[in-house]
């Protein structure tokens, strides 16, 4: 494997790895959807 | 309830059905505030959103009409890419909150890597997601074109992580002391994550980029779920250099990294 495949793939890893999304981001995102979406049924 | 064993929910009173429906809607999103072990929630969610019956409304105060009758394929299932999402949109725009919410569990990583690409810090890219999101809620029915999602998604956490660092800059004044304060915690993970020196190295460096480059390397990293030609459209650059573009940044990150000691 040359010097950049290797960079490329081990930044991929470093960016998946070390840098996601918080778990819990999607269950926040989703309450605070439907909050304003019944909020904006019952207007 | 009927011959076939589902309940008759016309034969109830409307008011009664529509306070059920908002008891169900309280239930669902007590249980999911729970938290979830790394990658169950969205694969919970989607599960979800591919086995649960869509939500069945006679109180009237919905406007918009429930679309997939119970038990039906959804509309976005066995589709990939801008059709899955274009198929989400439509739903969604019909009144299946099923739709909205695979298109937030599928889509969530993208927007959180646009905002970290534009330098927003950890806590203050959670508020970004947010609020992306939720102008997705408000402009649901004025995407023109519903394949065309992500690229609005990428423009639109663009602005709101401009936003905020501009919201952020105004609270606290960047001094040099600050600045370097700033670099450390809000770019490089926790020590403890980083398990060789190889891949600190490669973290430090990676972050003192340009943050066009940080956020094009973000954004292909996810290049799976995220085409290069929405990437292209939405960072005002032409679609053939996307890849020439990528090779750069890495070729930059190459060079710094062999400017380093302990490096090879």
């Amino acid at each position: 494997m040359n010097a950049m495949t290797w960079l490329d793939r081990a930044l991929d890893r470093l960016v998946l790895e070390l840098d996601p999304p918080p778990t819990a981001l999607v269950d926040r995102v989703l309450f605070a959807v439907r909050r304003a979406n019944r909020a904006d049924r019952r207007n | 309830m009927t011959a076939n064993g589902s309940h008759d929910r016309s034969a109830e009173p409307g008011d009664l059905t529509g306070r059920l429906d908002e008891l169900r809607d309280a239930l669902r999103e007590a249980i999911q505030e729970e938290p979830a072990p790394d990658g169950v929630g969205v694969a919970a969610i989607l599960a979800e959103a591919r086995a649960e019956d869509p939500p069945s409304r006679t109180t009237g105060r919905r406007t918009r009409p429930a679309p997939v009758a119970t038990g039906a394929p959804r509309p976005w299932e066995g589709l990939i890419g801008p059709d899955r999402h274009a198929a989400c949109l439509r739903a969604a725009r019909d009144g299946d909150r099923r739709a909205l919410d695979v298109l937030v569990a599928e889509l969530t990583p993208l927007v959180w890597h646009v905002a970290r690409g534009n330098s927003v810090g950890k806590e203050a890219a959670e508020d970004v997601v947010q609020t992306v999101w939720l102008a997705l809620l408000r402009h649901l029915d004025r995407l023109v074109e519903p394949r065309a999602l992500v690229g609005w998604l990428i423009t639109t956490t663009r602005r709101e992580a401009q936003r905020s660092r501009r919201a952020g800059r105004a609270q606290l004044p960047l001094s040099q002391e600050v600045a370097e304060q700033l670099t450390s915690e809000e770019w490089l993970p926790e020590p403890q994550a980083l398990m060789e020196d190889r891949d600190r190295m490669l973290w430090a460096a990676f972050v003192q980029l340009p943050q066009r480059c940080q956020e094009l390397l973000r954004l292909t990293v996810l290049a799976g779920r995220v085409e290069y030609r929405s990437v292209a459209d939405a960072l005002n650059m032409p679609r053939g250099s996307i890849g020439p573009t990528r090779g750069r940044c890495l070729r930059t990150l190459r060079d710094r990294l062999e400017g380093e000691e302990g490096w090879r």
